[in-house]
């Protein structure tokens, strides 16, 4: 496909539309001809008389995308479950690493790469950082978790490698050697450190349990940490304890205890299956990547999208991976808050979605529920 | 102008701040604070206490229930629309579950149910012989019923207090409170006077103001229908006597001698299945079948055959539900895809999977079922016994009823019953355990 930097949130339409188009059908045309398990997942689905039989020929216009045959996000959970990752990878693609989601569940669900799809997802996703979150080289970033060495979870790895292709080495981790100390305490001497060797701005990031939890100590002790960036948060608003973190709440305590205005609290969709996100603007939306193709499916026939407002399946599908058919359809329910032909109120392109649940009947899964359990597990060790 | 429904319902001259929701064509009416409501019930519960032992005699309630079950047959009858509308099932289903629930509501039922676990009901009101002298059985001050969106438990749960003479708070669930107001409404329109003693009063779950109160009485019971959350919640916050009817579940084990057979097997299945859209805590999840695996693919085509013929419909569902059964419904072609022995067979409203995998595997309900192959009963033994929480009924068409329960004695299965025969239909202990026995204390006098 076209270099993504070639255009921006500002495009046009139609530009973007035949951008999202071009990637999509071509990776679909190479799945299709290389990987023997979806294309046998293709010909399934006609033979259970769901849609018509459909080959790459048939994708011919920006709504034929909607028919391309999607996978349920909860077949790879499967997968990892029984030990076939392996099974769904295209023919002649080298595994260089792999990635997990969650593992609150059970076994963690394992996502295998090989290094050219991963190079291509980093492109877009730094672009993406670029653009909607203004992140610049010289700006630091701390991660309120536990770094790359000790998290296989997409939502470490995927971001480290975002980050790091912006800001280079000026990132830290919270979490990186002892938890012996309150988190906001630790986060504050690694803020002063920072600032005390460098001006540049300090941005956050990490899951919603451990900004509440630092917020909430500040709060408590009245102490506030000027970062001067953004917090950028990822992950789910479950906890383990305590239900649903109170997302407005959370929102408000960060602005006021790192001293920035709301606008910069922002938060972003993991799409963990294809290893992208989509974060907010100013306004709060979260903004599709431009060379994604993110839609809002009708739960019973996937192949139809809903209108724009109505909830339904969120769906996504990337051009960037050959290592397994990245074209998913999610357990989460959704709505498109501006289409793909409209501006959102920031000025860049749509489409943005909202998240609003997972559908209920599912079981809970998330990787900050996973980060959580991991971060506690550290703080016992230190204990011990 | 929209029908409007109150679906709370108090003893309490005067006028109540309420607010209103709209369900299809229809608002409903609740209260807008009612932990006002609850305060009243709280402040004179000593009294209502004292006067519901003064007024009746425990002989009098199963003819009251017994005559409010024929009138809720026809209150349902005549409100058929909003019932649908808050339940979601259609009429003419409604018309089949109303009917069996209150089928078995009988006066001589119930006093046979009283008498089985007492012996004499005159315990439940004075001082009695008995084989140490003279004993009297003393209910709770008061017990508050919480009942789930299934419409069902009502008028046997409001009947174990009500028999022991205690007053209730019933709370509705807030997606359905329409049947347990018609339940008291059909009770008042047989005794005016004992709607002093049974309220409705439906709040937000959570609810401090209220829950904080109403659980906080060492002297009260709660009875409890829902999920496990819901179940936790109640139980971390009373200080009184729980009885707790948790979410779920019941399994098949059937046996295809001859294929002849198939077809009548099917329907049976289907009859369980159907029932209330496997929404009830008798329903069953899975089909194990000892047989061939050919003759269970055949059974699962006959089924699937039966489910879209089915002349009841399937209850109207939501996009979370349509979600989940969509994705089982893929995720299971791909695992066909990818060569494992897999069969699906997805109806216009119903979904039948065949998989050779033996693991019991809970439903996403609504006509959704797994039937997996077994070579006998004992292969059972390992993979059922994680499930013993959630186990319920076993539905069979082996002749061995009793020896299947004996099999099966430390799984928490409480009903062994026919193929077709799910539904409850006389329900004596319920959950294994008996429904009045634990709501009283026994005081002897030597």
């Amino acid at each position: 496909m076209d270099n993504i930097t070639e255009f921006g949130y500002k495009t046009e339409s139609e530009k973007i539309k035949k951008l999202k188009f071009e990637g999509i059908k071509n990776n679909f045309e190479y799945l299709y001809n290389n990987n023997p398990f979806y294309r046998r997942y293709c010909e399934t689905l006609h033979e259970y008389g769901i849609g018509d039989k459909i080959t790459p020929e048939d994708i011919k216009e920006y709504e034929d995308l909607y028919k391309i045959p999607l996978l349920p996000s909860d077949f790879f959970k499967e997968l990892s479950t029984r030990g076939l990752e392996n099974y769904i990878i295209t023919d002649n693609v080298k595994i260089d690493t792999f990635f997990t989601t969650s593992g609150t569940t059970g076994t963690a669900t394992k996502y295998l790469f090989d290094e050219e799809s991963l190079k291509l997802i980093n492109g877009e996703n730094i672009f993406t950082c670029k653009e909607i979150l203004n992140v610049k080289d010289g700006d630091k970033i701390i991660f309120l978790a536990p770094p790359p060495e000790k998290s296989k979870s997409g939502l470490v790895q995927g971001a480290y490698r975002m980050f790091h292709g912006i800001v280079k080495d000026n990132i830290y981790f919270l979490y990186e050697e002892s938890i012996e100390k309150e988190p906001s305490k630790i986060l504050e001497e690694l803020v002063e450190k920072i600032k005390r060797e460098d001006n540049g701005k300090i941005h956050l990031y990490g899951p919603p349990f451990v900004y509440y939890e630092i917020a909430k100590e500040l709060e408590e002790e009245n102490k506030i940490i000027d970062i001067s960036g953004k917090c950028m948060i990822t992950g789910g608003w479950k906890r383990w304890k305590g239900g649903e973190i109170p997302r407005e709440e959370l929102y408000n305590i960060i602005a006021e205890r790192f001293n920035i205005e709301k606008k910069d609290v922002r938060d972003g969709l993991g799409l963990t299956d294809i290893f992208m996100w989509c974060p907010e603007c100013e306004y709060h939306k979260k903004h599709i990547p431009l060379g994604l193709h993110v839609s809002i499916r009708d739960p019973e026939n996937f192949n139809i999208p809903v209108e724009s407002g109505e909830e339904g399946l969120i769906a996504f599908m990337s051009p960037y991976i050959k290592s397994y058919p990245p074209f998913v359809v999610t357990g989460d329910i959704g709505v498109e808050t501006t289409s793909v032909e409209e501006f959102c109120e920031c000025g860049r392109i749509g489409n943005t979605i909202e998240h609003k649940r997972r559908a209920r009947g599912t079981l809970p899964r998330g990787c900050a529920l996973v980060l959580e359990e991991l971060i506690k597990r550290m703080e016992n060790e230190e204990k011990i | 102008m929209k029908k409007k429904y109150r679906v709370y319902s108090t003893p309490k001259d005067g006028k109540i701040d309420e607010y209103f929701k709209e369900v299809d064509k229809f608002t409903l009416v609740y209260p807008s604070k009612p932990e006002l409501l609850i305060n009243d019930f709280l402040k004179d519960v000593n009294k209502l206490s004292y006067e519901f032992k003064e007024e009746y005699s425990a002989k009098d309630i199963p003819k009251i229930w017994d005559k409010a079950g024929k009138e809720c047959i026809k209150l349902c009858e005549e409100n058929l629309d909003v019932l649908s509308a808050t339940t979601k099932f259609p009429e003419e289903a409604l018309r089949l579950y109303v009917k069996n629930i209150f089928d078995n509501l009988k006066e001589d039922y119930l006093l046979k149910i009283v008498k089985g676990e007492i012996g004499n009901l005159e315990y439940l009101d004075k001082f009695a012989p008995s084989i140490v002298g003279y004993a009297k059985a003393y209910g709770p001050k008061y017990a508050v019923h919480i009942f789930p969106e299934t419409i069902g438990p009502q008028p046997l749960s409001t009947f174990q207090t009500g028999v022991i003479k205690t007053p209730a708070i019933c709370k509705p669930s807030s997606g359905e409170p329409i049947f347990t107001t018609l339940w008291i409404d059909s009770l008042k329109e047989v005794d005016e006077n004992i709607g002093k003693y049974i309220w409705s009063v439906p709040w937000k779950g959570g609810n401090e103001k209220i829950e904080d109160k109403l659980f906080g009485n060492e002297d009260s019971a709660i009875i409890v229908y829902g999920d496990n959350i819901t179940i936790d919640n109640v139980k971390s916050k009373s200080k009184g006597n729980v009885l707790e009817y948790p979410f779920k579940a019941g399994i098949e084990i059937i046996k295809i001698n001859n294929s002849e057979e198939i077809n009548e097997i099917a329907t049976k299945l289907v009859k369980d299945i159907s029932y209330m859209d496997q929404c009830a805590c008798f329903s069953p999840h899975v089909v194990y079948v000892i047989g061939s695996p050919s003759d269970s693919k055949k059974l699962c085509e006959k089924m699937a055959k039966e489910l879209d013929n089915c002349p009841i419909k399937r209850k109207k569902i939501g996009v979370d539900e349509k979600s989940v059964i969509s994705m089982l419904k893929y995720t299971y072609l791909l695992e066909k895809s990818a060569g494992l022995d897999v069969e699906v067979y997805s109806g216009k409203d119903s979904l039948i999977i065949y998989e050779e995998d033996p693991s019991f595997q809970l439903s996403p309900l609504f006509r959704t079922i797994r039937v997996k192959p077994i070579k006998n009963i004992g292969e059972l033994v390992d993979l059922l016994y994680g499930y013993k929480n959630y186990l319920q009924t076993i539905g069979t068409n082996l002749k061995e009823k009793e020896k299947i329960a004996d099999f099966f004695e430390d799984y928490g299965i409480s009903r062994v019953v026919d193929i077709g025969k799910m539904p409850i239909n006389k329900l004596h202990h319920h959950e294994g355990r008996p429904l009045i026995l634990p709501l009283i204390r026994w005081v002897d006098v030597e």
